[in-house]
This record gives C-alpha cells, structure tokens and sequence, in this order.
C-alpha cells in the first residue's frame, strides 16, 4: 500500500467526523466469523453508541491466523431483528486504511433497543460474515 | 360583642376551609403511585429538552446562520408576491400562530397540496425534509413550494426579479451575496440567463432557510418537570412543574409498553427517519408510496447537498452518500415530532386524522398497511390507557424559543 494514499486516508477518515489529532479508537476484542476464516474487530468513534447520530466504525480484519486482511470488500447490514427493519443508512466501507484497517462510513441506529450488525469480508479465503449484536 | 363571635366564627371556617384545601392538595399530589425507576429516569432524560443540541450545522449553506440571511429570509417568508397570484406566502400555510402549520389536511396554495402541511419548528434538526424526505436541506425543501404550480406557482426568474425591485431586498442580497443578475421582464432567454436566474432564487431560499433555522422548540411543562425530576439540587431551576397522576400515567406508557420512543426518541421526540405505520391514503387517493419514491428525487435534486448549488463539500454530506434505498422503505414516512400536537391538527401525511384520539386508536390496532409492510404490532392498550397517554401528549405544547418579532411579518 502507497504510504502517501494511507496518510491521505487516514486524514480523510480523521477530517470526516472532525478529530483530527484523536487517536484511532481501541477496538474490541478480535472475534471469529461464522466459518472462522477471518477475525475481526472493530471500534465506533461514538462512545457509547449514541442513537440518532452518524458516525464511523474503524474495523480490523486478519486471516484466522492473525495476520492482517488488506483490500478485502467489505459489506454492512444489519436491523433490528424485534422490529422486522434493516439500518437506517447504508454504510460501507470507503477506505483501506493499512494493517487490515478499515473505515466504514455512514454508520446510524435510530431506535434504543436489540440491533444486530452484520459484517461480511470478502477476500482470499473466501466469503465470511460475522453478526454483531448491540444493545442501545 | 357578638360582633366578634361573628368574626371568629368566620375566621374559623375559613381557617377549616384553608385545611380542607390543603388535605385536597394532598391527597392530589401528583407523585406517581410508584417512583420512577433508573431506565424510566434515562427514558425521561433523554426526552427533555435541556439534552437538546443547538441545530445542526448546514455546510451545504454559506449564509444558514447570518443574521442578514436571517432577516432576508424572515421579509421573504411571509412575502405574498412569491406567488403567481401574490397571495400566496410561505406563512399562508407556515402560519405563525398555529405552530407553522395550516389546520388543513392538506395545504392549500393555489390549488390543493398532496400532503399536511408539517411544522417548521425544530425542522432545522431534521436531515430529511417534506413527509417523504425528498429534499435533504431546509433550502432545497425552501425552493420546491415556490415553483409548484399547486402552492405558490412562482418561477427563478420572478424570484430573482422581485430581488431586484425591491430596494431592500436588494440591499440585503448585495450585502450577503454581492450584485444580483439584470433580469429580463418575460422568461429567461438563453442557459446564461436561466443560470443568472437560478443563482438568485437559490440566495433566496438559503436566506429562508436561515430564517427557518430560528424556529426552536420551547420549554413545555413536561420538559419542566423534566428538569425537576432530574436536577432536585439545582436551585436555580423554576419550582418543578407538576403533571397530573394521568399525564405521568401517560408518561410512563409513552417511555415503556406503548413503544412510542421506539420512532418517537430524542428531545425532539422524533429519529428523523422513515417508518411505515399502515396509515391509509387519503379519503379516495391512492397509496402514496413515501419514502421509496423520494430516493431518486433527492438524489437527482440539483439543489442536493452533493449539487452545484451547495456550498459543501461531499465529505459533509453523509446522510445522502449513505441513505438506505432498500424496499422496507414502501410507503414510509418521516416520523413527525411530537412537540406541539396542541392546535396542529389534522394529523398524519394527508391529514387523514382529525383527533389524537384517531391516531392513537390506530397505533393501538396496528392494521396491516395497504402497501408495503407495517413495522408497528398492535399493543393492546385499554382505553384508559389511550386517554391517559393523550394526557401526556398534550404536556408537549409550548410556544417557540423565538423572539417574538420573527414570529410576525417584519
């Protein structure tokens, strides 16, 4: 990866939701996907998840392994399982921000109560999901 | 002497009557049967308006909180010459003392609108603006009424000439956005023209929008006993205002099994978001399909955030670089505030519903919608149950947190 496009992503991800010095949040413990072809872990720049308000996730995928996954196509869903309605959004991914990093964008819950988040890695080792669930 | 018996006669019974009254204020203290719990706490906090932000920023608006904008917007907003017959203005159906709304199912201009008329109080948070959120700024919602032939049938070029005759206008877009184009009397001739036209009707809607921006939700007696609930320690607060054992009966249904906040959330009572809720179309019309058909107006709106006309850049536009487009958005509406039910009736996109009472009763049965799917189940409330939420709804009402002299013509 061209060290100059991660400085420029990196920028954009911190210009986007306006910190630009914060340090990159911690991230959750690394979690296995449905077939464990990869783990990932992830971090919200909201703390806690407050809902009505947009804001980014920082996720990190390795390889079952540990090694970390680059360049790997990344997909968002997820909903409310009680209420039968998806995301109010639809957030992807928009940049590989290196050592398996990256940003999702559009990320927003607009009810308090059981939502799942469903993050599907696409890459090498084939495709693998792993269903988040939140509670706000 | 028997004078005086009199008198301490009657001085007695007023003192028994004075003790009457208070033993009946007693026995009416409007504690609830059983203290709040902490989630019930929580639920409350998050509602009362002290947890209220100042509005958004608007990047897509150079001028959204210029106070000459403000004034511009505020001689337009209430300017009936906007309009092909000149009598219709943004406050013939934004009317001031009716929370900035018409009391009609659906609004009026020069012919009848499609949809009721929504309040303008506390739009300023909203991402999405209209019913169906086919405009994503105050502005670009702003420019739409003006050239409908239905409301105020106008066009760019009438705007952008009645800037130019009158003087104080004038002034105003001088001032804020330098010299406004030479206009021809008849329609534009020629893209420069049309462009030259455009560019002075967008400034005019942006200077509404700032106007727009200074309608703010005001304090209301639930959000007083909000605030006492919350901060017993705070001196300096007004004396808790009370609500009634059934507003706070009311209350506690509206936060817990009457599932309100699920949509209804936040100080504002709203999520700003799109929610089928099975309402049938107006008396004889068609179901509207709501949100689902909005996606590709606000996409190709040139007045988008993302268009020529904004002054954002596209990494300020995230709610339209990332809205949802899926399915479950068949006949979805915009969840409406719940602040100021009070004398905004008739209620629901078309004005489908004349009394609170209607709406509730239709949540309470959540009938399966006639087009697409309704998210609400029904919640089985008795009719005690329906009246003592209405109760609570109506503790939501309080005039703007605006000065008064924007809330008149200038």
């Amino acid at each position: 990866m061209n060290p100059r496009f991660l400085l420029l992503a990196s920028c954009f991800a911190a210009s986007a939701f306006g910190q630009v010095e914060a340090p990159a949040p911690a991230l959750s413990p690394s979690q296995f996907t449905k077939l464990e072809r990869y783990q990932i872990s992830y971090a919200a720049t909201l703390k806690p998840i407050a809902i009505n308000q947009m804001h980014q996730w920082r996720v990190r995928v390795t390889d079952a392994a540990g090694n970390p996954v680059a360049n790997a196509g990344i997909q968002v869903s997820g909903g409310m399982p009680a209420h039968d309605h998806g995301l109010p959004t639809a957030p992807r991914a928009t940049a590989y921000l290196g050592d398996g990093h990256y940003l999702i964008e559009g990320m927003k819950f607009h009810m308090g109560g059981a939502w799942e988040v469903v993050l599907t890695v696409d890459a090498a080792q084939g495709r693998d999901s792993l269903s988040l669930s939140l509670d706000l | 002497m028997r004078e005086a018996q009199l008198h301490w006669r009657s001085l007695a019974g007023l003192l028994a009557f004075a003790a009457a009254l208070g033993v009946a204020h007693w026995a009416h203290r409007p504690d609830p049967p059983e203290p709040w719990n902490d989630a019930e706490l929580r639920a409350i906090g998050s509602l009362w308006i002290g947890a209220l932000p100042p509005p958004p920023e608007d990047p897509s608006n150079a001028v959204a909180d210029h106070p000459l904008a403000q004034r511009l917007g505020h001689r337009l907003f209430f300017d009936a010459r906007l309009s092909a017959n000149g009598a219709v203005a943004c406050s013939t159906c934004h009317r001031p003392e009716r929370r900035f709304t018409d009391g009609q199912p659906r609004a009026v201009g020069l012919g009848l609108g499609t949809f009721n008329t929504p309040s303008l109080v506390g739009a300023a948070y909203s991402p999405w603006q209209f019913w169906n959120g086919r405009a994503d700024s105050l502005w670009a919602q702003a420019a739409s009424p003006l050239e409908s032939p239905l409301e105020h049938g106008g066009s760019r070029a009438a705007v952008a000439r009645l800037l130019a005759t009158d003087a104080a206008y004038g002034a105003l877009h001088q001032e804020l956005f330098g010299p406004l184009p030479e206009m021809p009397s008849g329609a534009p001739a020629g893209v420069a023209q049309e462009r030259a036209a455009t560019a002075a009707f967008v400034n005019a809607v942006k200077a509404i929008a700032a106007y727009e921006r200074l309608l703010l939700p005001g304090e209301t007696r639930f959000d007083r006993y909000a605030a006492g609930l919350l901060q017993p320690a705070n001196a300096s607060l007004e004396p808790a205002a009370s609500l009634s054992r059934r507003e706070m009966e009311g209350l506690r249904l509206f936060i817990g099994k009457a599932q309100c906040m699920n949509c209804h959330n936040g100080p504002l009572f709203t999520n700003h978001e799109f929610h089928n809720t099975g309402l049938l179309p107006d008396r004889g019309g068609l179901p509207d399909l709501g949100r689902i058909a909005a996606l590709d107006l606000v996409r190709s709106d040139p007045l988008n955030c993302l268009g020529a006309h904004s002054d954002a850049t596209a990494i300020d536009c995230l709610e339209l670089r990332f809205m949802r487009t899926e399915t479950g958005l068949l006949g979805a509406r915009k969840t409406p505030s719940l602040r100021n039910l009070g004398g905004t009736e008739p209620y629901m996109h078309a004005g489908q519903m004349g009394s609170l009472g209607e709406v509730l009763d239709h949540y309470n049965r959540a009938p399966n919608a006639i087009i697409g799917h309704n998210e609400a189940k029904p919640l089985h409330l008795l009719p005690y149950e329906l009246k003592r939420l209405e109760a609570f709804l109506h503790t939501l009402d309080a005039p703007p947190a605006t000065a008064p002299e924007w809330l008149a013509p200038p």
